[in-house]
Order: structure tokens, then sequence, then C-alpha cells
């Protein structure tokens, strides 16, 4: 039994269910609005929310798309027994959730989420080139027009912002000095780029894709500010072994089984630029022919 | 930036170059919602309606 983990509404986890359907695999898709009471029957322990039920020896192999397993937590009146028992279930909570994360995964609950400044010095240590960075509170080292700035969080989207409106923060070129301080802010030395490279990881494999989003203005900066009427060109590319190699190591380091993986061509030399382990990839998948969802799928 | 949104306290740079979407009178056109469907069978209440997308072997 396979036991997915993701969010109601993942439709890239749909896209791998279809493969698991086909090839006659038995799953479990729990989402992030369940909630799991931790059971026992018989020795054996066993989940149970208002929609799943299910044995943790039952389960073969795990992916982690998104959300988390949740569990109900009981509390008691008195303090001090409060706090005995909130221990006793964040152990049992652990066990659960480590005893999932030992079976065959894609990726873990416990380790989706990067820090960005983190893989960056783990991604030069493995020997990759990353564009030069640093945290400032001015711009004192900033060199205008050279100098790009980015968001630390892995989700770039603030819902409701305003009452009107959303936002996102994509990457930006610093065209001015500021006179006044501001909070830490990530700088990274702007590249000028060749195209960009977005690759999907699974299990040391890598599957690449060539964005050429260089020659419009739109999408020079962040392919992601989509230009919906002529969009950028995107095609199959493979990245050097050397490349693949490292980033290899990079992802077992991060203990890493799965994720997209962003670079920029510049000349001869190819630029690490992030990790995103929970990112989407079904768009790049089904442009470049490269049916990941059924990789997925065989993999669990 | 603080001053562009009514903060009291330091932002990050990031802010001065936000850019802002979805506004209200989009809603009004976005039909996304009734693009979904309950689906039991792969287990998630919003299936999206699609066409097939059409590997590029199968057009050669």
């Amino acid at each position: 039994m396979i036991l997915i983990i993701s969010n109601n509404g993942e439709t890239t986890t749909t896209k791998v269910i279809k493969n698991l359907s086909k090839m006659g695999k038995s799953f479990i898709r729990i989402h992030e609005d369940e909630f799991f009471d931790i059971k026992t029957d018989r020795k054996r322990i066993y989940l149970v929310s208002e929609k799943n039920k299910f044995f943790l020896d039952e389960i073969t192999s795990v992916w982690y798309r998104r959300g988390g397993i949740k569990f109900k937590r009981l509390r008691y009146n008195n303090n001090a027994i409060n706090t005995h028992m909130d221990e006793t279930q964040h152990w049992l909570e652990d066990y659960v959730i480590k005893t999932l994360e030992s079976k065959k995964t894609i990726n873990k609950q416990s380790n989706s989420h990067v820090n960005k400044l983190w893989v960056l010095e783990k991604a030069q240590k493995a020997g990759l080139s990353v564009p030069d960075f640093f945290l400032a509170e001015n711009t004192d080292e900033v060199i205008v027009n050279k100098t790009i700035t980015k968001a630390l969080t892995e989700n770039v989207i603030i819902d409701s912002i305003s009452e009107h409106s959303d936002a996102i923060i994509y990457t930006s070129i610093i065209e001015q000095k500021e006179k006044k301080e501001f909070f830490i802010t990530f700088f990274q030395e702007k590249i000028e780029k060749d195209f960009e490279i977005r690759s999907f990881y699974l299990d040391g494999k890598m599957w690449s894709t060539a964005i050429i989003s260089q020659n419009d203005e739109q999408t020079k900066t962040d392919f992601r500010k989509y230009n919906d009427k002529k969009p950028n060109r995107k095609i199959r590319y493979q990245l050097p072994k050397d490349i693949e190699e490292k980033t290899h190591q990079l992802m077992q380091s991060l203990d890493l089984s799965c994720g997209s993986i962003d670079f920029i061509k510049s000349g001869d030399h190819f630029f690490f630029l992030e990790v995103n382990p929970v990112g989407q990839f079904f768009g790049l998948s089904a442009m470049c022919n490269y049916s990941l969802e059924k990789e997925i799928a065989e993999y669990l | 930036m603080k001053h562009l949104f009514k903060e009291e306290k330091k932002l990050p740079l990031t802010f001065k170059y936000i850019e802002h979407f979805r506004t209200k009178t989009n809603n009004k056109t976005n039909n996304a919602k009734g693009s979904y469907v309950p689906c039991k069978r792969y287990h998630t209440d919003y299936l999206l309606r699609e066409n097939p997308t059409k590997p590029l072997t199968r057009l050669l």
C-alpha cells in the first residue's frame, strides 16, 4: 500500500494517482484537512481519521508531496499532567512519522522545507557554482543593476495583502540605492544568462528543461512572470554529467530524494540557484514529454 | 516600504518590488471554481476538468 501525503486540490498528485491506478497499485491519499488518531489493535498500530484508516505495517512506500500528517491531541485539565501527556503524545507522533519515513520514500515530511541560505552553502560545498550572495540591512554593498533580491521564503505569494488583491514577490534587479535601512534582505550577484534550466530530480536521475526566457523583457529576470501571449520556449536539455553528479551529492547531503532545481547557464558556466522539494513540475513534464508523473508512480 | 504597507516595523527590500494581482474585478470573471469536480476514484474534491494532454509521441 502506497501512502500519499498531499493537499486536496493538488493537481500533480492526481496525475500520479491516475498512473498508479493504471498500474494496479493501491494507495491511500491523505489531505491537509485530516486529523488522525493513533490507535492500536492486537499489537499493531493504525491511524484513523474521518476519511481514512490504515495500519502502519501495511504501508510499503510513502510519497510526501505537500501538506503533512496531522494528529489529534488530547488536552488535560491539570497543567502538570497536560505537559506530561503532551510529551507522551509528541513521542507517539514522532514514532509514527519516523516509522513511515523509514520506508521507501519520495521526500519526507520532516525535511521537505529547506532553508534557501543553507542550501546555497551546501551547493557550494558540493562543488556547484553559486552566484555570490549576502544578507544586508542597507544597500551599501549592493552594486546597482548588477544585484538581484528575492524572498527567503518558500512561498512567494502573499494572499490578501490588501482588501482587493494578492501579491507576489518575484526575483528583482536592484535599480537604485536606498537611503534608509530595511529588514535583513537577501542579495545575490546578477548573472547575465544564456537561458534558465529547470531540472527535476528523482533518486539520482535528472530530467532537465531549458527555458529560453532571456529574450523577453517580462521574463528575463524571473521566468515565472509568465508571458501568456508569447510563452517562453521550453525544450529538453541535458546537463553535463559533472553538474548532475554534484547535484546528486547536494541532494544526498540535504537528504532529499526528489525536487525541482533551478540553474542558469552563462557561457560555459552553470550556476545553481535553488532547490524546491515540493515544486511544480507537471507543466515542464508535459512540455518535454518526460512523463514524470509516470516515473513517480513507477518508483513508488 | 513599511510606509507603503502601513507597517511600523521594517520590511525587507523585496517588498519594494512586490507585484499585486488577482484584483476583485478579476475574480468576477474567474470561472476556475467551475473547472473542478469532486472525484472518489482519485481521492480529491478538486479534480481538474481538462482535455487530456497529448504526448508528442502520439502525434508522430
